[in-house]
């Protein structure tokens, strides 16, 4: 049976995965090489976000693809939805209160 | 959760109490975790670059945990935290304080569990242990770290602070000072009043709702001192956020487009240093009235502050700060509310001993 594809997914997972990613005020740019593909884009997100050394512990994060302008969904492999060499910014998942 | 080793190889750990300090029945253990000294952290760092010890660039600093002076049972009365960079070293000294949000967060899972009961009062204490375990490795590839240095711009302090006046708060209509706002000490932060005025326009933007904007500025260091202050240049609307009565939440557009605006600021002005560096945002509501219907209180007529406001910042304002203002020690954030004798008021956070405080800004004139 075929797998049904969110709109804008990749027909096939890109393995492994370089991608370059920052935080949303541009203080840090960190290049990431050789990252599973088939990993969901929500926990790629929290552990970019722990190499960022953003709070983990009860935050939760998203990647948005930059050139593309669109937010990548989380519980779809990374692979799946950004190209070699994307640029994703790691957006906290939180609201002012 | 990463524990914080200390140079002993123990983890720093929070225990609870039953009762009061002197009780001997400890009810739980509380490691404390990498992400609850992070503000401890950043103050360190913040204050080593006002000393001119350290570097503006924070991730070439490396940090070391320091159990403090015992106290009796192996009972902690401070931490230190030891920043380094090659040769230069700043040491920052920490009260126990400092950790009083573990133990909140220890003392929430004993109520949940109903291992402390209601009216069962709770104390803490700071020790060491030695290290428990620790966590698996981080499962993606060690990135490389490709940030630009942050860039302090050189200008005369004195005269910034010649041309600004102190914005105390919280009320705006009201020349009363507020007592509990500080004067010294803090980072010097100077906002015109032009741009100060647009913050505010964001921030009620909402009208019933809530609304925000971003501060974006520079990180400028003194011509005659190691002393380092920032300078607002303007404050950008935080576009196509889900704007609720009680939130505001930013949306993947939001900080695109706020990105791209920055971005624009920089080629446009030749301002390469300008970054985001704060936000304000407008509670606009009003308290709610008290049991009997009434919105002030018995003694209102003689308090020259009152303390029933919507202008305070919220636990999720600060987790959202901390979230994206991580690593930025020098980051405002602002609030308005309404008190209830329906005065419009205006309070300043911003990071004073490892914790987000109330603070003051400067407003120059425009």
């Amino acid at each position: 049976m075929a797998t049904m594809l969110a709109p804008d997914e990749l027909d096939e997972v890109i393995d492994p995965l370089d991608f370059t990613a920052t935080d949303v005020t541009g203080l840090r740019m960190l290049d990431f090489e050789g990252v599973d593909g088939h990993r969901f884009a929500s926990d790629v997100a929290m552990s970019v976000a722990s190499q960022m050394e953003l709070p983990t512990s009860a935050s939760k994060y998203s990647l948005r693809d930059d050139e593309r302008a669109r937010m990548l969904l989380d519980d779809r492999p990374l692979g799946r939805q950004v190209q070699r060499g994307a640029k994703l910014v790691v957006i906290p998942k939180a609201h002012l209160g | 959760m990463k524990p914080m080793i200390t140079d002993r190889g123990e983890e720093l750990t929070v225990g609870i109490l039953a009762g009061d300090e002197e009780s001997q029945r400890v009810l739980a253990l509380e490691p404390v975790g990498l992400d609850d000294l992070a503000l401890a952290r950043e103050q360190a760092l913040l204050d080593g670059l006002r000393a001119g010890v350290l570097p503006s660039d924070f991730t070439a600093v490396s940090t070391q945990l320091l159990a403090g002076d015992t106290g009796g049972k192996d009972r902690l009365k401070n931490f230190r935290l030891e920043l380094s960079h090659g040769s230069a070293v700043y040491r920052r000294q920490f009260p126990i304080a400092a950790l009083a949000r573990v133990a909140r967060r220890a003392e929430a899972n004993l109520r949940a569990q109903q291992i402390l009961t209601d009216g069962m009062e709770a104390s803490y204490f700071v020790t060491t242990r030695p290290a428990q375990s620790m966590d698996a490795c981080n499962d993606v590839p060690c990135a490389k770290v490709r940030s630009e240095p942050l860039v302090l711009e050189e200008a005369p302090l004195d005269d910034f602070l010649g041309h600004s006046e102190v914005l105390r708060g919280p009320a705006l209509r009201s020349k009363d000072p507020d007592p509990s706002a500080p004067t010294e000490g803090d980072l010097h932060v100077f906002i015109p009043e032009d741009v100060w005025d647009t913050g505010h326009e964001l921030a009620r933007r909402g009208d019933e709702k809530e609304s925000a904007g971003v501060w974006t500025g520079r990180l400028m260091r003194d011509t005659r001192s190691p002393e380092v202050f920032l300078h607002i240049d303007e404050c950008l609307i935080a576009d196509h956020a889900a704007e609720e009565k009680y939130s505001v939440e930013f949306s993947g557009d939001t900080w695109g487009d706020l990105r791209t605006r920055l971005e624009q600021r920089r080629r446009r002005l030749n301002r390469p240093h300008e970054r985001i560096v704060g936000s304000v945002h407008g509670h606009n509501f009003s308290p709610e009235p008290d049991a009997n219907g009434r919105m002030t209180c018995e003694s209102c007529h003689l308090l020259p502050i009152c303390s029933r406001t919507t202008a305070a910042a919220s636990q999720d304002d600060f987790r959202w700060h901390q979230m994206v203002f991580a690593g930025q020690p020098w980051a405002i954030l602002v609030v308005y509310g309404w008190n209830a004798r329906d005065e419009e008021e205006v309070r300043c956070y911003g990071l004073r001993d490892a914790q987000m405080m109330q603070r003051t800004v400067r407003i120059l004139q425009t």
